[in-house]
């Protein structure tokens, strides 16, 4: 078994992936620190409470795991992780008819440490924007402006034409224009 | 503002956000900032992106303090950490056989008469005795949920079949993990949940299931409904329930005045074996589960099956002349499975169903309801040979070799699983 470097961080994740599959904990471990951050703020982005989040987070890793066999390093794990995000997301929303759970002031008032972050209700209004986009357009703004993906692996996570990425993002800011243009 | 000038009418405004981005290829971008440079429109536009996009930006991570870490260790602490090569690999002991021609099998069928119903068979089954293979189950089931897609289905195509094949294949790997309970329940239940939750959004209201765009019946309504009954029996869950039922209304309303499924009636068309073999194993495996109102629709089904001869083993299905043996496993073990007359069955149809899982699956549940001891060493015997043939090593453990370029290795796995049951 190859030894692992006492510092993870070292690891690319194409080659931690492949320690997953040898069965190292260690390297699953890295993982999981490295993207539930990212993970987390994905689905408050789409609207779930902080709560859910975290439980959406732990259920999209686990699926890694069980899943770890068909990942390829052709294509970043930040895509396949956040296409596993968005099927655990469509499968919480589904199975109970839910629909999104309303901008939690909760969630948003919790301010970073440095003091940034606008205004509350800034943010709220922006949240409650997004909250009124379509699950298909809300995912495709989450996914370019919070999770920072490019056209090409946001393409990749919603399994469409990089033209439709680009068509939904059109569509998705001119109703956000819309509707911050009627509240502001 | 002139319409020419409204981002509406602009063939370009569809590239302002992603221009914003940075993230246009460069051609694009260098011809969008010349629109720009022509389009007050389309500027004023970009400026309220700008604008929500800087916003959006602005908003902060949420803060994260709790490590996800221990949670998701302890879900995966049952099976995690072990060498995945390693997992279970049946031990098969090898037996020396002298094959058993399925013309010794047809023999029995004939001494016994033709036309014996299934539904007596699903009732008075008699566990093998003697000397028994080690269930090459768990292997497969291992093997098949790790190549499950993240949508849920199984999709053929990347592993030697084809993607047109994915509802079909889907079902009959739902069925496979539903027919082994005890193998299947826990461990698999998540797998098999999200398999039914993708057949289930495969569903019209009016119970159709399918991809093709004709309203004409099709094997995977069959496949699709015999997999939903199974899991609507099995979980009492109302949705699957509602789903079900809704799949066999569409099987009754879709039988053609002959009794048969396949081609729209009266259109000079035959009808098809394959077809009405899967329409009618799900009814008659909903009967079984306490479904009502089906026991006509099954025996104008069962009346067809019986006065449709064959002709050189091949029946309607004959322009499939890619599918080894499939016009012939299908029509005759199809027959079988329904305990039909073989005796017009041709030389292929008395060959041992080795390379050919669906074959081996309908002859296995027809001689398997047999109340007889060679019948029974005869399913024996198969199985061994079916087991010795299932992959032992590599990442392809636990699997069936590819038997035709539909199913591909996901479909020969299911089907060869189900010859256990």
């Amino acid at each position: 078994m190859t030894p692992m470097p006492a510092d993870h961080s070292a690891f690319s994740d194409a080659r931690l992936m492949e320690l997953v599959r040898e069965g190292r904990r260690d390297a699953f471990v890295e993982i999981v620190h490295r993207y539930q951050r990212i993970l987390v703020n994905f689905f408050v982005r789409m609207n779930a409470s902080y709560s859910t989040a975290e439980d959406l987070g732990q259920t999209t890793f686990a699926r890694l795991y069980e899943y770890r066999d068909r990942y390829r390093p052709s294509a970043p794990l930040g895509a396949f992780l956040h296409t596993l995000a968005l099927h655990a997301w469509v499968d919480w929303t589904r199975e109970e008819r839910r629909q999104p759970e309303p901008a939690d002031v909760e969630t948003l008032s919790r301010k970073p440490k440095d003091g940034g972050g606008g205004r509350l209700d800034d943010r709220m209004d922006l949240q409650a924007a997004l909250g009124s986009l379509s699950e298909k357009l809300r995912s495709v703004v989450v996914l370019t402006y919070f999770q920072g993906l490019s056209r090409q692996d946001v393409a990749l996570v919603l399994g469409v034409p990089v033209g439709t990425v680009k068509s939904r993002l059109f569509l998705a800011m001119e109703e956000l224009r819309e509707h911050l243009g009627e509240n502001g | 503002m002139p319409l020419e000038n409204k981002p509406e009418s602009c063939s370009l405004a569809q590239d302002g956000p992603l221009w914003l981005l940075g993230q246009l290829p460069h051609e694009e971008a260098a011809a969008f900032e010349r629109h720009l440079a022509g389009c007050p429109g389309c500027t004023t536009r970009v400026a309220e992106y700008r604008k929500i996009a800087e916003g959006l930006k602005a908003m902060p991570p949420v803060p994260f303090e709790t490590d996800l870490a221990p949670r998701v260790l302890e879900h995966l602490a049952e099976n995690a950490w072990t060498d995945d090569a390693g997992a279970a690999q049946p031990v098969v002991r090898r037996r020396r056989f002298i094959a058993v021609e399925v013309a010794a099998a047809a023999a029995i069928l004939v001494g016994l008469g033709a036309a014996v119903l299934l539904l007596p068979f699903l009732q008075q089954r008699t566990p093998l005795a003697g000397p028994v293979v080690q269930s090459p189950v768990p292997s497969a089931l291992h093997w098949l949920a790790k190549t499950q897609d993240v949508s849920g289905a199984w999709k053929p195509g990347a592993f030697g079949g084809s993607d047109s094949q994915t509802l079909g294949v889907t079902s009959i790997v739902l069925y496979s993990f539903l027919k082994h309970p005890d193998v299947a329940k826990d461990r698999y239940a998540r797998t098999v949940r999200r398999g039914v939750q993708y057949l289930m959004s495969r569903e019209r209201p009016d119970g159709f299931i399918g991809t093709s765009l004709s309203e004409l019946p099709t094997r995977e309504q069959g496949l699709a409904t015999l997999a939903l009954v199974r899991a609507a029996a099995q979980w009492g869950d109302t949705k699957v329930i509602h789903a079900a039922g809704a799949a066999l209304g569409r099987i009754r309303q879709t039988q053609s005045s002959d009794g048969s499924w396949g081609h729209a009636p009266g259109q000079g068309t035959p009808a098809d074996v394959t077809v009405t073999v899967w329409h009618l194993h799900a009814l008659i495996e909903a009967e079984t589960s306490g479904w009502k109102g089906l026991r006509p629709s099954i025996e104008r089904g069962l009346a067809w099956l019986k006065e449709t001869r064959l002709a050189e083993g091949r029946e309607a299905y004959a322009r499939a002349g890619s599918f080894p043996y499939g016009l012939t496993s299908t029509s005759d073990a199809g027959k079988l499975f329904l305990l039909a007359d073989m005796r017009g069955g041709s030389r292929e149809a008395r060959k041992l169903p080795l390379d050919d899982p669906l074959r081996a699956y309908f002859v296995t549940r027809g001689l398997g309801a047999l109340d007889d001891a060679t019948a029974l060493s005869w399913v024996r015997n198969l199985r061994s040979l079916m087991a010795d043939r299932q992959v032992k090593s590599g990442t392809d453990a636990g699997s069936w070799e590819p038997s035709d370029p539909a199913g591909g290795r996901v479909g020969s796995t299911a089907l060869a699983t189900l010859a256990f049951d």
